[in-house]
């Protein structure tokens, strides 16, 4: 601890700084969670990093530039399916919110087992990860809700990482890119 | 001197006519909506029999297998669902940590306060292309490279972290109030001390909390990294998932559950305490 004597003969302390307290804990989360994952050098392949990525955005085994491009045209139909998927989701999601939100504010709502029984239900909604929901929806509509993009890549990548994959990905850029844009100059309109 | 109700007249003549925009939005809305459902593939006897499926999984969803769960009995403590799910935490919680440490020097690059328009442009544009970049197959590309084990789930956490957490702490460089860092400059303090006392206890609060809340979106995004063999609970869910098995489903549900709520609530708390 840090004592000063000022001119005056009056002592002053500089104050424990909490933050050692945060740095600390963190650093014993740190530890003891780090105990969870190996680490063994031994299976290591750093060498086949720069391939994979070579093998995605670089045309391979006597292909040029221009198949390369060419393959885009494989990517119209998962594409639409992709946007059909998000914008419909999108639609239902925000349909379904619409009475679920009136009834779990607070202050429209003034009775509280209403009001927070709901609360829970969405937090319970939303930590329940994407894909089971994705297993629940297989099982009771069928197969035809897993397509898009997202299919393609789980096509082609499970057997080797061939260039359809680096294909979809760049596909998946542009689109989020425009997308991103458009919905940035949207919420800027709508203000 | 004219009616009053002339007036009103008036007004409502002078009225924008909103009707056509509203009916080109609805139109736009409707077509939106048949173009959704134009190329979906629904099996509908598979819809028909809903209620059967609806009715078999929930009566076998909450049939939990406690001995699975805790990882006793017949089991093992490391094959036991807690222990896959502290392995998720700790993918969620290393990899948040990585992310936050690499994306601070993005942080300070990507303010344009700070270095310019030119250099905040570029470094805004890296981190665009980081988070854009599907996660799923970073973890794949990484899986590859160090192999099946939660060591690449982090690390894919990590570099994942590194878009959204470096933007949104460029903008609270951005926002800070920069008068206390004047003052120091006025007095005469040397860089360290401006960075110790002028900087950094402006954006620490802003820091963390941003980090607490991508921890939070970290340990969800975790529990799927298991789908491509990057540790964590994922791998168990795709065999439960591959097996129709409901009872197992149901548990590793009921666990995923418990533990995003706990981080979340924790999560919240501490980021009300610290703003």
């Amino acid at each position: 601890m840090n004592e000063f004597t000022l001119k005056s003969g009056a002592k002053v302390r500089q104050p424990f700084n909490k933050i050692w307290f945060i740095v600390l804990a963190v650093v014993i989360l740190t530890v003891i969670f780090s105990l969870f994952i190996p680490f063994d050098p031994s299976t290591f392949r750093l060498g086949e990093l720069p391939i994979i990525f070579q093998r995605l955005f670089v045309p391979y085994d006597g292909r040029n530039w221009g198949d390369y491009f060419g393959m885009f045209k494989h990517m119209g139909t998962p594409l639409m399916q992709s946007i059909q998927i998000s914008l419909g989701g999108t639609l239902i999601g925000s349909l379904l919110a619409f009475p679920i939100a009136f009834l779990s504010a607070g202050n429209i709502i003034k009775n509280k087992f209403i009001s927070v029984p709901i609360k829970l239900f969405m937090n319970l909604i939303r930590s329940i990860p994407i894909v089971i929901l994705a297993i629940l929806a297989v099982f009771t509509v069928g197969l035809g809700v897993l397509s898009g993009i997202g299919q393609v890549i789980a096509d082609n990548i499970l057997y080797n990482y061939n260039i359809m994959v680096g294909v979809a990905i760049l596909t998946i850029f542009v689109t989020v890119i425009f997308v991103q844009i458009f919905s940035n100059w949207a919420r800027r309109k709508l203000k | 001197m004219r009616p009053v109700s002339s007036d009103v007249q008036v007004l409502y003549g002078k009225q924008p006519r909103k009707w056509i925009v509203n009916t080109l939005f609805a139109i736009i809305l409707f077509g939106i909506i048949i173009f959704t459902f134009m190329g979906s593939t629904i099996n509908w006897t598979r819809v028909g029999n809903l209620g059967e499926t609806l009715g078999d999984m929930f009566s076998r969803i909450f049939n939990t297998n406690w001995e699975l769960f805790f990882g006793i009995g017949t089991f093992d403590f490391d094959q036991g669902i807690v222990y896959l799910v502290l392995e998720t935490f700790a993918i969620g919680f290393l990899g948040t940590l990585i992310g936050a440490i690499l994306a601070i020097p993005f942080g300070f690059l990507g303010a344009e306060s700070l270095v310019g328009k030119k250099v905040a442009k570029i470094s805004e544009v890296i981190l665009l292309i980081i988070r854009v970049f599907p996660e799923i197959i970073l973890a794949i590309i990484l899986v590859k490279g160090f192999g099946m084990n939660a060591l690449s789930g982090m690390l894919t956490i990590g570099l994942h972290s590194i878009g959204m957490l470096g933007k949104l702490f460029s903008e609270a460089i951005d926002n800070m109030d920069r008068s206390s860092f004047e003052a120091l400059d006025s007095v005469g303090a040397n860089i360290w001390q401006k960075i110790r006392y002028g900087i950094l206890p402006n954006i620490l609060p802003d820091l963390s909390s941003i980090t607490l809340y991508r921890l939070d979106i970290n340990v969800r995004a975790a529990s799927i990294l298991g789908l491509v063999s990057a540790g964590g609970i994922g791998s168990i869910l795709t065999i439960a998932s591959s097996m129709w098995s409901w009872e197992l489903l149901g548990t590793i549900l009921l666990a995923v559950i418990i533990m995003v709520m706990i981080v979340d609530f924790i999560s919240s708390y501490l980021r009300k305490k610290l703003v």
